[in-house]
């Protein structure tokens, strides 16, 4: 049986989120952007609700990808994650079998980009 | 004292014994026969000289050595300091940069748990209070700004 899609019904939980982490901040890098610049405009959070929503949107496509894509690599992480509190050194030997089954080329040929997210020019 | 005439009897009898040696004294086999004393004295040839002028010998590394040799102990602790340094600023962005990707994420679903909640006790505020003449549900309680973060969670 395959593991429940996030979503509404299946929040994820912090190691989930801290697994895939790096992809969701280079997918939903402009719906993340765009959520910001909203809270700085705006105080209320009832006023950023759609940017909240798309944020959210975007962030369960990606954890939904990955888990359809290496569903194994991706519990054995989040559970290392679970049981050294949330600490990256810990879980190295699972976190590069996890990166390796799930980076595709055209992910890779992102990462091997001049660093231009950090030191984008913000309109 | 009877202690210093005893003894001044005692060596008069050893004076009279000693003339006789074959006769042991009445006062015990353990009066030794002959009068030879054992004296504490300096050894044979004297003492040596005692050492009275300053002696510093300038043997040894020199400066220079000395200091190589403690740049060297502490270089090869800053080595292993310093790796330590960048190995630990490598981690923290790397934490940070998990944080901060997922940041939106969970504030947006506590603004959309927020809201829901805030609507929720309104409706309640507004039941309880329809009977009471002009009141305001969620009065903000300031008029300068459009939100204050709360410092608490609402009251459900």
């Amino acid at each position: 049986m395959a593991p429940a899609d996030f979503g509404e019904k299946n929040p994820p939980k912090s190691n989930d989120l801290y697994a895939t982490a790096k992809f969701i901040g280079d997918r939903c890098f402009d719906e993340n952007l765009a959520f910001f610049k909203c809270k700085d405009a705006h105080g209320h959070p009832a006023r950023c609700l759609d940017q909240g929503q798309a944020v959210r949107k975007c962030a369960f496509a990606v954890m939904n990808d990955v888990q359809k894509k290496a569903p194994k690599e991706l519990k054995a992480y989040s559970d290392c994650l679970h049981d050294n509190g949330l600490k990256l050194d810990r879980c190295r030997h699972v976190q590069k079998a996890f990166e390796e089954a799930v980076f595709t080329d055209a992910l890779a040929a992102l990462w091997r980009q001049p660093p231009c997210r950090a030191t984008a020019v913000i309109p | 004292s009877a202690l210093g005439e005893g003894h001044q009897g005692v060596t008069m009898l050893a004076r009279l014994v000693s003339r006789s040696r074959s006769r042991l004294s009445a006062w015990g086999r353990s009066r030794p026969l002959s009068t030879s004393y054992v004296q504490d004295g300096p050894p044979p040839g004297g003492y040596a000289d005692v050492r009275y002028k300053k002696s510093i010998p300038n043997k040894g590394p020199s400066n220079g050595v000395l200091l190589a040799g403690l740049g060297a102990f502490m270089a090869y602790g800053w080595f292993f300091t310093l790796r330590g340094i960048q190995h630990r600023n490598r981690s923290n962005i790397e934490v940070h940069d998990v944080r901060i990707s997922i940041l939106p994420f969970l504030q947006a679903e506590e603004d959309q748990r927020y809201v829901e909640l805030r609507a929720y006790l309104d409706e309640k505020e507004r039941q309880l209070m329809q009977d009471v003449p002009n009141w305001q549900v969620n009065k903000p309680q300031f008029d300068t700004v459009e939100w204050v973060r709360p410092k608490a969670l609402p009251y459900t």
